[in-house]
């Protein structure tokens, strides 16, 4: 059963001959007539919203409905009256909605998709039938209903709200590694399990214990903790209700299985300083694999804490920076480090990375395109460095 | 009172701990020294300040130099942790 089956208003509309399409969290009805300025009949896609449970639908979240293809007219060669605006927004996958239309059927807001779709076929189809009275939706094959090219397990329908679709394909990716499960790389698998990346590799070899829990996101049960879980099968588990691809290794990445990331689009390094970091940095920096180094240091002073977190980038062509920045002795060696960390500073460095990685892929703005960055928790500054490369 | 004043003092802080300098140009090593007087070799320090001379604010490498004035800030941590 697919969500289109599970939904009576979908399945009406698939009945009736509709060539409707969940993709990208998003309804689109295919191959609807309309008519054009020049007083022909072409076809369009309606675009709208797509508000569901993860079951089924539910309510539509608003009546208006975008549509790709041309700006829908009336009989007389007039735009058609309900239309709202002519803002071109990207949909991704090359669908561009030319304009957007607002109408309610007898000023009644949709109560399920059935009505929001045809009241707006209806009206398109309306003028395009007094050009050539054998206009219709009805002529296209149906096609699969769910989206399975997405990696989750239900549609983002909060990004098909937003608009902002066409973005969010920039966060594509097949591969992304993140090396460590600690606090720091548990936040960051947590930001990007809501993103479209097709497989999140997970390594470390820790067990996943009680002090592991209150630095990681969820709550974890003492029946989840009484098994022993190792963290990366643990953290599989936990985000497998809501996508597929999170891949778990039960290892540290050494010389042995680094082989492993040569593929990957990004990297996430989310471990303890050490040796073993060097190795890694230096192979990827090789292979022209682009990662994220985080990194902090927390210490305890007049009865409250004092610290630093660290997110270091490197992209192909610019690792002169790593070594003033990536430190690789062996935290155990380090009498002032007595390893303090805690969920919000762990979050905190997880969402500096992952905003960053989401910089480099053009989702946000990077002005300033630093390479490092370095917040103070005591004087609340965040300092930018080794930028704009 | 001369500009060489070699008795010159400077109140400085580093993570929140007052220390006493007798000169104005302080380089990445010796801030470090305040930190811990027994820095990791091969540790890389993540270190910054506010208040400063010249300049007024920024982030010190190895290598490099601020000039202080009255109650320059550094801060000081090894980020290795995560």
């Amino acid at each position: 059963m697919t969500l289109v089956d599970r939904s009576p208003d979908l399945a009406r509309l698939v009945e009736e001959g509709y060539d409707v399409e969940v993709r990208g969290g998003n309804l689109f009805v295919h191959h609807v007539p309309y008519a054009t300025s020049e007083g022909n009949v072409s076809h369009c896609v309606l675009v709208s919203e797509f508000s569901h449970n993860g079951t089924q639908a539910i309510t539509p979240a608003n009546h208006q409905i975008s549509v790709v293809g041309g700006v829908p007219h009336d009989h007389q060669g007039e735009p058609i009256s309900i239309i709202l605006n002519r803002e071109p927004v990207d949909f991704g996958h090359g669908f561009v909605a030319s304009c957007e239309l607002s109408g309610k059927h007898h000023g009644e807001p949709p109560s399920n998709y059935y009505e929001k779709v045809t009241n707006y076929v209806n009206v398109l189809g309306y003028f395009a039938r007094s050009l050539d009275a054998s206009a219709t939706h009805r002529d296209y094959p149906v096609r699969e209903s769910m989206d399975d090219t997405s990696p989750f397990r239900y549609q983002d329908s909060w990004t098909s709200r937003a608009k902002i679709n066409a973005l969010s394909v920039k966060l594509e990716a097949e591969k992304v590694a993140i090396v460590g499960l600690g606090g720091t790389g548990s936040y960051v698998l947590d930001l990007l399990a809501k993103t479209p990346i097709a497989e999140i590799h997970l390594y470390d070899d820790d067990v996943f214990a009680a002090h592991n829990a209150f630095r990681a996101p969820g709550a974890a049960s003492i029946s989840d903790l009484a098994e022993d879980p190792s963290k990366v099968e643990y953290f599989a588990r936990m985000y497998d209700p809501l996508r597929r691809g999170v891949v778990p290794h039960a290892a540290r990445v050494t010389l042995a299985n680094i082989e492993e990331l040569r593929d990957a689009d990004f990297v996430f390094l989310t471990m303890d300083s050490g040796p073993a970091k060097r190795e890694i940095v230096a192979s990827l920096t090789a292979w022209g694999v682009g990662f994220i180094d985080c990194g902090m240091g927390v210490r305890r002073q007049n009865n409250a804490l004092r610290g630093t977190l660290r997110v270091t980038a490197s992209v192909p062509g610019h690792s002169d920076h790593l070594d003033h920045r990536i430190t690789y002795t062996n935290v155990e060696a380090d009498d002032y480090d007595d390893n303090i960390q805690s969920a919000d500073l762990n979050m905190l460095n997880a969402v500096m990375a992952v905003v960053k990685w989401k910089k480099l892929r053009g989702y946000y703005a990077d002005d300033s395109r630093e390479l490092n960055a370095t917040y103070v928790v005591s004087r609340n500054r965040i300092h930018s460095g080794d930028g704009p490369w | 009172m001369p500009k060489d004043d070699k008795t010159k003092t400077y109140r400085i802080y580093v993570d929140g701990v007052e220390h006493s300098v007798d000169h104005d140009v302080l380089t990445y090593e010796e801030v470090v020294l305040l930190f811990t007087p027994t820095p990791e070799e091969g540790t890389v320090y993540a270190v910054s300040f506010e208040h400063g001379r010249k300049p007024k604010e920024g982030e010190l490498h190895a290598g490099e130099s601020v000039r202080i004035k009255q109650n320059t800030e550094f801060d000081v941590d090894d980020t290795g942790r995560s």
